[in-house]
Parts: structure tokens; C-alpha cells; sequence
């Protein structure tokens, strides 16, 4: 197998755990009806990630370099300029926050973090946290893909067949489905698709 | 079906192979079949369908589990600030297969707009050094058919008039994927524009054949291994046939390190079989390269073979390549049906309608083509959400944008566009060996240098354009456009660097893709293509292979 087992987490302390949840959260926030970056555990993601080893994925040494200096120089700019910790920063204060880093205009951060760089990891983990396999740690029961419609139709959206469909735009009946034997499903149509394009002049 | 374990030993082989890829896979599957005992020289190792499990988008993709790592094997880039810094190598795939273990299977036939291309560039712009191929499209007829019945092409022939001409009678070994839901609404709103999108060609099974099934649409493609073998690889569909003679030595884990040639005549080739270890002589007086084109031309720097026109690694170029993506409110999300529905790429569109413009408002004339997708289901999903966009101006969104274009996505269809150009060959776009940086064996890297001509540049947003405005008066509204920058730091359509021609004076090969100054020593891989062409050049690569290896002396 070329995949590989997940590493075991535990590298971000509660409180740094806690603090990139803020991040994230004002990154990709949820709504009452659709699941945000908190829902669906996204900062546990980054506590995995930064637990992998290095000869796993080679950027691992940076992020943790980057983590360990944004965070509490994150948290002393919510302190002075909001006069909360990062963990527990508003929704409002948060969004400014990240803004002002996704706009490169945050003064105090340390040496060697650039906050436009700084945004785009945050960003960057932020999404994977919420999209990728649930193994990794986040993307929690699957609730992201579960609500954009990953694999499957959205839950609960308007979903109509397009007006315009020729055509077979769902199920071909006479499809034969077929189980080969390890357990992949596979499809043989024994029908002449229909195209949905007219036949060419020539 | 996978590549087995068990091989003889040829010590004194007829012919060696570098690379088990698309053209060196092809190569050995037509040498053996004449007769020919062939030794494939492979530097990475034999995969099976199951290694691709499970899918795992942040694995296998955002975390590039399948190709070089760019801290101690990449490509040097050169770029507008002449520092020269490493790059991602996305296409390059060493294990048996070669990149056709992770392509998408689009296989455009080049036809007689890209090879005949003076006729369809009547002035060609300053700087650019373009040539007529040394064939004809109808000459590689027989070939283009040879290969799409070998490797198991879905599609039909004769849809619209812009698609690739067939021969009379002829059509591809199996029926269409099947279409996308967006197709009927896509081709009405071209029809209002005057185009026609087709059901494109693909290396992907829509029937059960050649012992592979038929595609289950699982959703995981461009850059993912196909973990039911329906996608058509070197390692599932040539290899085995070369294997099946008898006649096929496949040595994973051999790098080739540089090709031996005496007296204006190949000998051999020098490998190894790990970093650091000894470097041993292979003799054959026939060596055949096929290593993907930028990496052919480091071999032929790195075994020195002469030039004396300054034109090994030269010309190397990319296709001109851009993206839009459109949503259209009021317009239902695709109905993506039940589990047998495409749910990527594949059961998509191609637009040909702008491979020749013919349009007095502009000055280009030699275009390209386009790939059409849905884009929830164009690729998985950490990708697509990284490039959220609600305009070309408003990228990278996030907070209540990024929720936005989600719901978008979620609730609305859309449509993204891929364009493949033209892109114009210019001298100074090369290959070199880096003088410093040397990957995990020891040797120099690659090291490019490339700026897109303006004419490539001003094709792309033309093409956007014409393609976003058919859209806009259909209610789209325009979310990411992505034309192409001066700079290119890399792409996987690569072309040139090892140009051939007829003429000795003004090309690396000749027409049988032999070098004019080492005889037996060829070149299977797009490094041969004398300009880029314009559509994915893999179906034309695979049929080069047939033709010079079944006329190979």
C-alpha cells in the first residue's frame, strides 16, 4: 500500500488548539444550516498534521516553526488590540483580525512570519481541515461532504434535472450492475448511449 | 491486471527502453512484437490498483504522495527576477506507468492545424520560431487508430464538424462515457453562439473490455492511481502485451544515469540501481528515451550527445493554459443522479470551435481547444475550495465570501473551463543542467528557463473571453478566470526541447526521432514534437511510438 497510517495527533497544546479553532472558525464559518470549521473539528486536522513526521510530508518542520511563533504573537495582538485572548476572541474581532493578516497589515508579528504567507496556511489548512478525509482528523462524520454534496446529492438542496437533458442524464435502466469479486461495483451498459449533441453534417 | 514480478533476464538486449511510461511502454510493446528482445529501464517501482487506496484527496494530492518532493528533487525555475528556484514537478511519476498512472485520459488527436501549422499561422510573430511538422495528419491516420484500439479509447467520431477528423468508416473502440447533466444545457447555450462542444475522446473504459471494467465514476482522477484499472495506463494495457512475448526485461528501480554512444553510434547506456551505488554499463545498439521531455533533454546534456546547432534542451514549451469558472443563478445544481452518473471530469465536453479564429477583430489565428466541467465534481474538493473565487479580481476568499461561493457551488450550476493553446516556440526557452542543485542520485537537476511569447498570453484571453461572454448570455456570471501569466514554472503539457525535422542543420532529430548525431539513439516522449500544438499530446506521443518503433531498422 502506498497510503499510509495517520499520525497520532497531540501536538498542539489545548490552548494553541483552541486558538487556531478562532482562526478557522472566522475562515470558513458555519451557519444555522450548514456546518463551519468548528462543526466539523478542523482544527484537530492541524493537530495531526503538525504530529506527522517529516520524512512523511516535508513541509511539516515549517508549519510547526510558523505555528509556534503566529500563535502567541496572534494572541498578544487580540489582547492589546481587542482585550481578549485568541482563544476566546468574538466572532467580529476574529474576522477583523484575519483580515487584517489576509490584507498584510498586522504589525507585531515576529521575525521570519509574513502575514500574507501566514493567512494563506491558515487558509490552506483551514479548507483541508474541513475537506479531506475524516481520517486525517477533521471533516468530522464527514459533515462537510456531507453538506456541499461530496459523493452524494446535497442534503437538503434544490436539486432538478436541468431543463435541456437529451440525454441519460440519471439512471440508464438498462444498465447491468454488476459485484466483481473484490467488491467494486462496477457498471457494463449494454445500451447505445444517446448523445446529447446533434449528429455532425459530415 | 498488473504487472508482475516474475521476469527473465536479458543480458544482451536488441534494444533499451528508458522509462516505462507512455511511450517507452508503447515502444516496448511494438519492438517485442517484431521480434525484439527489449530491456525497460524503470526508476521508480511496479505499483498495483490497490496501492491507490483508499482515495484520499489530502494524501495523494495536496500532500503530492505520488510524484517527486520538490525540497530534494525538483526542477529549477528561472524566473522574471532571473533567480533561479525550485519547482513542483506535478507530471512526472516515477513508478511503472509513468504519468499515465495519474493523467485524466484526454486523448485529443493533434491534427493537420497543429502540424500543418504554418497554413493556420500565415504571419508568425517576432520572436517566435515556428515549424511545419515533418508529417502529415493523414500520414499518422493509421497510427492515431492503432493506438486508441490498443489502449481502449471511449468516444464517437463525427459528433460536430470541429472535432478530429476520422477516416471514412472508422470510429473509436468503445461508445462515450457517459454525458455530464450540464452537457444539453451547455450545448444549447453554445448553439446560441455559434459552437459546438462534443463528447471528447478518453483512455477510460465506458464498457467492460480488454479485462478491465468499465468506469465506476468514483470521482477521484487527474493526479489519483485508478484503483479498478478502467483508466487505460502503460502498466494495464502495452506493458502486459510486451511482458506476455517473453521478449520484455522490465527492471524497476533502474536509473539511467547517462547514454553511451562511440563514434556517432549508440552503445548503451550507464545506470544504477540506488543512489550511491556503482554505476554499470547495459550495452544496446538501439536506446530509446522516452522520460518525459524535459528530462530527455537533461539525459541527452548529461550524456553529452553532440549538438551542434545549440538546440538539445531549445524550444522547449508549454501550452498556453488558462481556467474560467462561471456559476448560473437560478439554475438548479446539476442533477447528479444516481451512483452511475459521472461525477468528474470525464462525461464532460470538449469545444474545438476555436482551434482556428477566424475573427477580424484580432490578429490570432492558430487557437486551441477547450475542456468543459462541472465544477463540483471537475476534481475533490480541498482543490476546488482552495480556489474559490467570486471574480477575477476577488480570490482567495474566506469567511462570509468563502460561505458564498460554497453555496454557490451547492446550489447553483456551473460550468469551468481548461484551455489548451497554441503556444509559440522561442529559442531561449530551454533546458539546462543546474550548476548546483543535484537530486537524491547525485546528478544536476533540470533547470528551465521559460516566458510565454505575448501571442500565447493575448490567445488565452481571447479564448476566455469568447467562451465567458457564450456564457454570460446564457446567465452566467463570471467567478474565477485564470488566464495565462508571461511566466510558466512549469506545466504538464511539455513539448519541444529535442525538436525534429528533416532538415540536420535546425533540429536535434530526424523524422524517425533519431538523433542526426547518435545513430540508434531516439526519442519516444513530447520532447520530439517540433511546436506545441494545442490540444493534450499524449494520443499524439502514443501514436509516434507505433509509427517509429514498427519502422524502427
Amino acid at each position: 500500500m502506498r497510503s499510509v497510517p495517520v499520525p497520532p495527533g497531540g501536538h498542539l497544546s489545548p490552548e494553541a488548539r483552541q486558538q487556531v479553532a478562532v482562526l478557522f472558525d472566522a475562515i470558513l464559518p458555519g451557519t444555522a444550516t450548514a456546518p463551519g470549521a468548528t462543526d466539523v473539528g478542523a482544527a484537530g486536522f492541524l493537530d495531526v498534521l503538525l504530529s506527522a513526521d517529516e520524512e512523511l510530508f516535508y513541509e511539516v518542520p515549517a508549519w510547526r516553526r510558523t505555528y509556534a511563533a503566529a500563535l502567541p504573537a496572534l494572541d498578544g495582538v487580540a489582547r492589546e488590540r481587542f482585550g481578549h485572548p485568541l482563544g476566546e476572541l468574538p466572532d467580529g474581532d476574529a474576522r477583523e483580525l484575519v483580515a487584517a493578516l489576509a490584507a498584510g497589515d498586522l504589525p507585531g508579528l515576529p521575525e521570519g512570519v509574513d502575514a500574507r504567507r501566514l493567512f494563506a496556511t491558515l487558509r490552506n489548512h483551514c479548507i483541508e481541515g474541513c475537506f479531506a478525509d475524516p481520517r486525517w482528523g477533521g471533516n468530522r462524520d464527514e459533515a462537510m461532504w456531507r453538506w456541499l454534496g461530496y459523493g452524494r446529492p446535497p442534503e437538503g438542496a434544490d436539486i432538478a434535472t436541468p431543463s435541456g437533458i437529451t440525454g441519460p442524464a440519471g439512471t440508464d435502466p438498462e444498465a447491468e450492475a454488476e459485484v466483481v469479486p473484490d467488491g467494486v461495483m462496477i457498471v457494463a451498459s449494454t445500451t447505445e448511449l444517446t448523445l446529447t449533441v446533434s449528429e455532425a453534417a459530415r | 491486471m498488473t504487472v508482475t514480478d516474475e521476469r527473465l533476464s536479458i543480458d544482451d538486449p536488441d534494444a533499451i527502453v528508458i522509462g516505462a511510461g507512455a511511450g517507452g511502454g508503447t515502444a516496448a510493446r511494438v519492438l517485442t512484437d517484431r521480434g525484439l528482445r527489449v530491456v525497460v529501464m524503470e526508476k521508480g517501482e511496479a505499483t498495483t490498483a490497490e496501492d491507490f487506496l483508499p482515495y484520499d484527496e489530502h494524501f495523494f494530492h495536496t500532500r503530492k504522495a505520488l510524484i517527486p518532493h520538490v525540497d530534494d528533487d525538483p526542477n529549477m525555475y528561472v524566473g522574471a527576477d532571473g533567480q533561479a528556484r525550485p519547482v513542483e514537478r506535478w507530471w512526472i511519476t516515477n513508478m511503472v506507468g509513468g504519468a499515465t498512472m495519474i493523467w485524466d485520459a484526454n486523448v485529443p488527436r493533434y491534427t493537420d492545424e497543429d502540424m500543418a501549422v504554418l497554413k493556420y499561422l500565415p504571419e508568425v510573430p517576432d520572436g517566435a520560431d515556428m515549424v511545419d511538422w515533418p508529417w502529415s495528419y493523414d500520414e499518422f491516420q493509421p497510427w492515431f487508430e492503432r493506438a486508441e484500439q490498443e489502449w481502449g479509447v471511449s468516444g464517437r467520431a463525427n459528433q460536430v464538424p470541429s472535432q478530429e477528423p476520422t477516416r471514412p468508416g472508422y470510429d473509436y473502440p468503445m461508445p462515450p462515457l457517459r454525458p455530464h447533466a450540464s452537457n444539453g444545457f451547455l450545448t444549447d447555450a453554445f448553439g446560441r453562439a455559434g459552437m459546438r462542444p462534443y463528447l471528447g475522446p478518453r483512455a477510460i473504459n465506458s464498457r467492460t473490455a480488454g479485462g478491465r471494467p468499465a468506469c465506476p465514476f468514483c470521482g477521484f482522477n487527474q493526479f489519483y492511481g485508478c484503483a479498478v484499472n478502467s483508466r487505460a495506463s502503460a502498466a494495464n494495457t502495452v506493458l502486459p502485451r510486451a511482458l506476455a512475448t517473453g521478449r520484455c526485461d522490465l527492471r524497476t528501480g533502474h536509473n539511467v544515469t547517462r547514454v553511451v554512444h562511440e563514434g556517432g553510434r549508440v552503445t548503451g547506456v550507464m545506470y544504477r540501481t540506488e543512489p550511491g551505488g556503482e554505476e554499470r554499463f547495459l550495452g544496446a545498439d538501439r536506446v530509446i528515451v522516452s522520460v518525459q521531455a524535459i528530462e530527455s533533454a537533461r539525459l541527452f546534456l548529461l550524456s553529452e550527445v553532440p549538438d551542434p546547432n545549440d538546440m538539445v534542451g531549445h524550444y522547449l514549451v508549454y501550452h498556453t493554459h488558462g481556467n474560467a469558472e462561471l456559476t448560473f443563478p437560478g439554475q438548479p445544481v446539476w442533477d447528479m443522479g444516481d451512483a452511475y452518473q459521472p461525477r468528474t471530469a470525464i462525461g464532460s465536453l470538449q469545444l474545438r470551435d476555436l482551434y482556428v479564429i477566424d475573427d477580424p477583430d484580432t490578429h490570432l489565428t492558430k487557437g486551441g481547444k477547450f475542456s468543459i466541467y462541472d465544477p463540483l465534481t471537475c476534481i475533490p474538493p480541498i482543490r476546488l475550495v482552495k480556489g474559490a473565487a467570486l471574480g477575477p479580481d476577488d480570490t482567495d476568499v474566506w469567511g462570509d465570501d468563502l460561505r458564498t461561493y460554497l453555496e454557490e457551488l451547492r446550489g447553483q450550476g456551473g460550468v469551468y473551463f481548461s484551455f489548451t493553446g497554441e503556444a509559440m516556440s522561442v529559442h531561449d526557452n530551454r533546458v539546462e543542467l543546474d550548476p548546483e542543485v543535484t537530486d537524491p542520485w547525485g546528478l544536476p537537476v533540470a533547470r528551465t528557463h521559460y516566458r510565454h511569447h505575448q501571442y500565447d498570453v493575448d490567445l488565452c484571453r481571447y479564448a476566455l473571453d469568447r467562451v465567458c461572454e457564450a456564457m454570460g448570455d446564457a446567465g452566467g456570471e463570471l467567478r474565477k478566470y485564470e488566464p495565462q501569466p508571461e511566466e510558466n514554472a512549469g506545466y504538464g503539457h511539455v513539448q519541444g526541447t529535442l525538436r525534429a525535422g528533416t532538415d540536420p542543420g535546425a533540429s536535434v532529430l530526424d523524422a524517425e526521432c533519431q538523433s542526426h548525431t547518435v545513430a540508434g539513439l531516439y526519442v519516444l516522449d513530447c520532447a520530439w514534437m517540433p511546436t506545441s500544438g494545442a490540444s493534450n499530446p499524449t494520443m499524439t506521443l502514443l501514436a509516434n511510438a507505433y509509427r517509429v518503433c514498427e519502422r524502427m531498422p
